[in-house]
């Protein structure tokens, strides 16, 4: 039979054991943040425009991936800032802040997924006149910029990734 | 030549083994003693760590502020287990020496972990090093001096209990 410093030797072996696992795992994953960080991504893989003459569409396809195996992010934020280019000269378009405060995105480890958003333009707009002059004009030829940023909850604390900065496109 | 090399008679003999065994005895206790301490850093570096890790310990309003960065959850799972090492080694003096070397070893663990990504050059700015060196200098002090003298604690009410209960159940 066990006496009671038997048992209690072997209770703080199983104690120095399981700490010693989960010592390896979290360091291993916490030192994974770090590139995690720096390695998310958001491609933007179409913006393409519909421009008709009272309504301007522009349909577009992102998608975010983590490419590492860290476990621990949360989206929090996506903003999108679309401009044309006009003689040189950046108009803004359109911006659009999407939250999740509610409810964060998890975004698992080798997470790739990707989102699509439809967005109508308000044609009464003085930049939505201009970008239909401009895209009529140049027929449908037209310079246009589009940035994003994400903000991200980490155990740091909230984070503003800088994601792929901007997407320069030709219609 | 000292005589117990040479044993050539049961008084000899006796004389050789017995200085053999309480050779091994010393080196037994003083292998299981650093097993203990090693044992006892790892799990103060992975519950201290652990906070760090999880990030409740890193809300944004202790960055500009002093306070613990543990939780009481944190702080009581500290206090229970720093009793266990004291009740399987009851004797007080050696308690309180594994006790300190426990806790500098878990510090070095817990600077160790945290600065790791800039030894391993995931973090090769120099200005980012230098803000995780920092940041690990930081966190230690604010979550080692409250826990060190909860350990402390939880070791001398291990130590006091050890002693009630395994040294009268050994003696008797």
């Amino acid at each position: 039979m066990l006496t009671k410093k038997a048992i209690s030797t072997t209770i703080f072996i199983a104690i120095v054991i399981i700490s010693a696992i989960f010592l390896i795992v979290s360091t291993s994953n916490y030192v994974e943040f770090y590139r995690a960080i720096e390695t998310l991504d958001l491609t933007i893989m179409n913006a393409s425009p519909s421009v008709e003459q009272n309504e301007v569409n522009i349909t577009l396809i992102f998608s975010i991936t983590n490419p590492t195996r860290y476990v621990g992010l949360k989206l929090q934020e996506l903003s999108f800032a679309l401009y044309f280019q006009n003689n040189s000269e950046n108009i803004d378009l359109w911006w659009k802040t999407l939250a999740y405060h509610n409810q964060p995105v998890t975004i698992d480890p080798y997470w790739n997924n990707t989102f699509e958003y439809h967005i109508n333009l308000d044609v009464n707009a003085d930049s939505t006149k201009r970008f239909q002059d401009l895209y009529q004009t140049q027929q449908g030829n037209v310079k246009w910029l589009l940035k994003s940023g994400a903000i991200v909850i980490t155990f740091a604390g909230e984070i503003d990734v800088p994601l792929t900065a901007e997407y320069l496109s030709h219609s | 030549m000292t005589k117990y090399l040479t044993p050539d008679s049961d008084k000899g003999v006796n004389t050789y083994f017995s200085k053999f065994q309480h050779n091994g005895d010393v080196l037994m206790k003083t292998v299981r003693n650093a097993s203990i301490t090693l044992g006892w850093a790892i799990v103060i570096a992975t519950l201290v760590l652990q906070a760090f890790y999880s990030g409740h310990s890193y809300n944004v309003e202790y960055l500009n502020t002093y306070g613990p960065t543990l939780t009481l959850f944190d702080m009581i799972l500290l206090f229970a287990l720093s009793i266990l090492p004291g009740f399987i080694s009851f004797d007080l003096e050696l308690l309180v020496k594994m006790f300190f070397w426990a806790f500098g070893l878990s510090v070095a663990l817990i600077y160790l972990c945290i600065t790791l990504p800039s030894y391993l050059g995931i973090i090769a700015i120099p200005v980012l090093q230098q803000f995780l060196t920092q940041g690990a200098i930081t966190f230690i002090f604010r979550s080692m001096v409250p826990s060190s003298v909860i350990c402390l604690m939880g070791t001398l009410l291990g130590g006091f209990l050890g002693e009630r209960l395994l040294h009268v159940t050994t003696a008797s």
